[in-house]
């Protein structure tokens, strides 16, 4: 089961949080490297706390996380710096720094841990504004006064330029976002896997997007791995769990298959 | 969370053992680099020049009220010149310190258990630890530092101020010369007032610190929590200084009796 080319692997992981009843039970899944994954479930079933496991904000309370190999889950927060320095998250709703501008949260990285100036700094955070598709002019902007659009890209560029990341991890990236601004986010997510070769992980209950995204799924029901496998395993699976999961999504399905024939 | 399933006084203990523990990392991360210094000097703006006016407000209206209270009394015995010495004790020993430290609660322990609540909710404290930065460095400790500087420094101008107070109606409305108030004030002005006078804000700004950021940094459940946690985050610092005045004024004077 252990294969060593995983790039990430969860092993029986149970965790709860402090006080609190356990949130994911025995949850086991592994994703070779350079493949993306959709990680789906009703809300509070556990998704993000996938996410902050493997970013090793928390630990579990049995089982294992493994990053490229190597076993995250009894790493001292120096040792998992230099991890999460290939891992890039854009979290649930941005999570920019609300008290800093645009461009300060855009360089926030490189302005905490590296000797460059602040002109170098600016210079690296303009370039990475273009590459989202954000005007230079908003740099001096807080992010309180973008869209919710112009936040989650904001949030994407926050992430690539502070490591150059071999994983994204991606929190409802399209949540909440009109279609426009939802498309013009799923294509940077999709130009980052493909030309940049960035292995994906996406985290959604927007099930229309994540077949955007990714031909893998992981559903994730009541803190359990309740399917894990492609599309068309997906859709045949006779699962209650699963089909309950699909159920509002059918009528869309079977509309995309009808258009695929035609 | 399963916490609530316990009684109120298991829930007691079970919450105070986390905030004693809470205090400990925060301690311990006082002590540990970096030191955000803009951040701290940020602090130490926002929450004491913010704070000044409503101290020195509140300083020269009480020092006032205790004025006339007392200027009548004694007056009584024929015993005004004892204002001064009766204003210090009343002042610098425990209205100083406790209004405040109670002024301070009000505003700037809501503003960070508000703050850090929000940060938690909207997960920017997961962020930031994502981004390698020690959520306890960066935004507790530079918020305790200032408080530790801040918490004293207007607790001595409200004394000055609530002294002030005094004077005037000393002069104005009790007809008690200058020289006949300060005299008391200054000669009172002894080891013992001082180091109750100082030692009060020091230990209550380490308990504005502690309990608002521990509220903050556990605050759960959207705008809803955090706007209930900022409430018993400025319930909680007031009883708590209250509780710890009465404390620190019987063990300061059992240690050093001899220097008031
Ligand atoms: N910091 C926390 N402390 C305590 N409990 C938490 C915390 N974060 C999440 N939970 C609880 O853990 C459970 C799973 O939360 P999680 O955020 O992982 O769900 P989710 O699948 O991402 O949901 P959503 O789709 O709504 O984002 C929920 O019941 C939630 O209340
Ligand atoms: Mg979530």
């Amino acid at each position: 089961m252990s294969k060593p080319q995983d790039m990430i692997r969860l092993e029986n992981v149970t965790f709860a949080y402090p006080g609190g009843e356990p949130v994911l039970k025995d949850v086991s899944f592994c994703i070779p490297e350079g493949e993306s994954r959709v990680i789906m479930g009703q809300s509070g079933s556990g998704k993000s706390t996938i996410l902050k496991l493997l970013l090793g904000l928390y630990k579990p309370d049995s089982g294992d996380v493994c990053i490229d190999d190597e076993h995250v889950s009894d790493f001292t927060e120096k040792q998992l710096s230099d991890v999460r320095k290939k891992m890039g998250m854009v979290f649930q709703d941005g999570a920019l720094f609300d008290s800093l501008t645009v461009g300060e949260n855009v360089g926030f990285y490189l302005i905490e841990h590296s000797d460059m100036t602040i002109e170098q700094v600016e210079e690296k955070v303009r370039e990475m504004l273009g590459f989202v598709r954000l005007e230079e002019s908003i740099m001096d902007r807080m992010p309180e006064e973008l869209s919710g659009g112009m936040q989650r890209r904001v949030a994407i560029a926050r992430a690539l330029l502070a490591t150059a990341p071999k994983i994204m991890l991606y929190d409802e990236p399209t949540t909440g976002l009109d279609p426009e601004s939802s498309t013009q986010v799923l294509h940077l997510m999709d130009q980052l896997t493909r030309e940049r070769n960035i292995a994906t992980i996406v985290v959604t209950h927007q099930f229309l997007d994540a077949l955007a995204i990714a031909d893998k799924f992981i559903l994730i029901d009541k803190g359990s791995v309740a399917f894990d496998g492609s599309l068309p395993d997906l859709q045949s699976s006779s699962d209650k769990r699963v089909l309950t999961f699909l159920e509002p999504f059918r009528a869309s399905l079977k509309l995309m298959e009808r258009r695929q024939f035609v | 969370m399963a916490t609530h399933k316990l009684g109120p006084m298991k829930n007691f203990f079970y919450q105070t053992d986390q905030l004693i523990r809470f205090s400990g990392r925060v301690t311990k991360a006082l002590f540990s680099r970096p030191f955000y210094l803009t951040e701290t000097l940020e602090q130490m703006y926002l929450g004491g020049v913010g704070s000044l006016w409503l101290v020195a407000l509140t300083g020269i209206l009480a020092g006032q009220a205790i004025a006339i209270n007392f200027a009548n009394e004694l007056g009584d015995f024929g015993a005004k010149n004892y204002l001064g010495r009766i204003m210090i004790m009343a002042i610098v020993r425990e209205l100083g310190p406790t209004l405040t430290g109670i002024m301070v609660a009000a505003r700037v322990a809501s503003g960070i258990t508000a703050e850090i609540g929000s940060m938690k909710s909207s997960n920017q404290i997961d962020a930031l630890r994502a981004y390698s930065i020690d959520p306890l460095q960066k935004l507790a400790v530079p918020r305790l530092v200032a408080l530790l500087i801040m918490v004293p420094v207007l607790t001595i101008i409200c004394d000055v101020v609530g002294l002030f107070g005094g004077y005037i109606i000393a002069v104005l409305l009790a007809h008690i010369s200058g020289s006949l108030y300060w005299a008391p004030v200054v000669e009172h002005l002894n080891f013992g007032n001082i180091t109750m006078g100082l030692v009060k804000p020091i230990v209550f700004a380490f308990i504005i610190a502690f309990v608002s950021l521990w509220k903050g940094f556990t605050a759960e459940g959207g705008a809803k929590g955090v706007g209930a946690a900022t409430n018993q985050s400025v319930v909680i610092t007031s009883i708590s200084i209250l509780l710890a005045n009465f404390v620190i004024t019987q063990v300061i004077f059992k240690l050093i009796k001899g220097y008031f």
